[in-house]
């Protein structure tokens, strides 16, 4: 009996000479990624990667608290991040967010000890909501120091 | 059956649950596609391995 008829009638080992086939058929089998798909597994990505980042920053947070006085109250939990949509995560990752690296920047340092009235004034000329500010600035923030460590 | 026995490794037992077949009907048709296989699968060797045709 050779390996082939082992194969065959004994579920043995994959002859050698049946390989190439069994290989391209699984080549075959396996379904090519989809656009839509590309962008799930990004934002899963992404998604694994702010609660990661999330985390550091919230352990430095409770690790600096635990180094300040206590002033007899504990301090206020940070607001809840709403989900990002797959669209939202596939714009900044094509670099195609509302507002542009540097746009961002000199708004930022406008910024700086600016009233609320001017910043919602200069955020409304770019057609931007405080929470989409908000939410960009924490992503350059973000982004920013791996961009200098590169 | 080629699909699930041959391509993602399933069990005889766990193919005929998933195609809702007898196990034997699995096992059956299975060693007549393995017999087809063999022969198919000499157009995807080199042709150096080719037998004489």
């Amino acid at each position: 009996m050779n390996d082939v008829e082992r194969w065959i009638y004994f579920d043995g080992p994959e002859p050698e000479s049946v390989r190439p086939l069994l290989d391209a058929l699984r080549e075959v089998e396996t379904p090519r990624p989809t656009l839509e798909h590309k962008a799930r597994m990004l934002a899963d990505f992404l998604e694994a990667l702010d609660t990661r980042l999330g985390r550091v920053a919230q352990g430095r947070a409770e690790e600096a608290r635990g180094r300040a006085p206590a002033f007899g109250s504990a301090a206020p939990a940070a607001p809840p991040v709403a989900p990002r949509s797959v669209d939202e995560i596939h714009a900044l990752a094509m670099g195609q967010a509302p507002l542009g690296f540097e746009a961002w920047a000199a708004l930022s340092i406008r910024f700086l000890g600016a009233r609320a009235e001017e910043k919602l004034e200069a955020l409304g000329a770019r057609r931007l909501t405080l929470e989409a500010w908000t939410r960009l600035d924490d992503d350059y923030r973000v982004v920013g120091p791996f961009d200098r460590r590169a | 059956m080629v699909q699930a026995v041959l391509l993602r490794d399933l069990s005889h037992e766990e193919a005929a649950a998933e195609l809702n077949l007898s196990r034997s009907t699995v096992t059956t048709r299975l060693l007549a596609a393995k017999r087809q296989l063999f022969t198919m699968a000499e157009l995807f060797l080199p042709q150096s391995q080719r037998g004489p045709s």
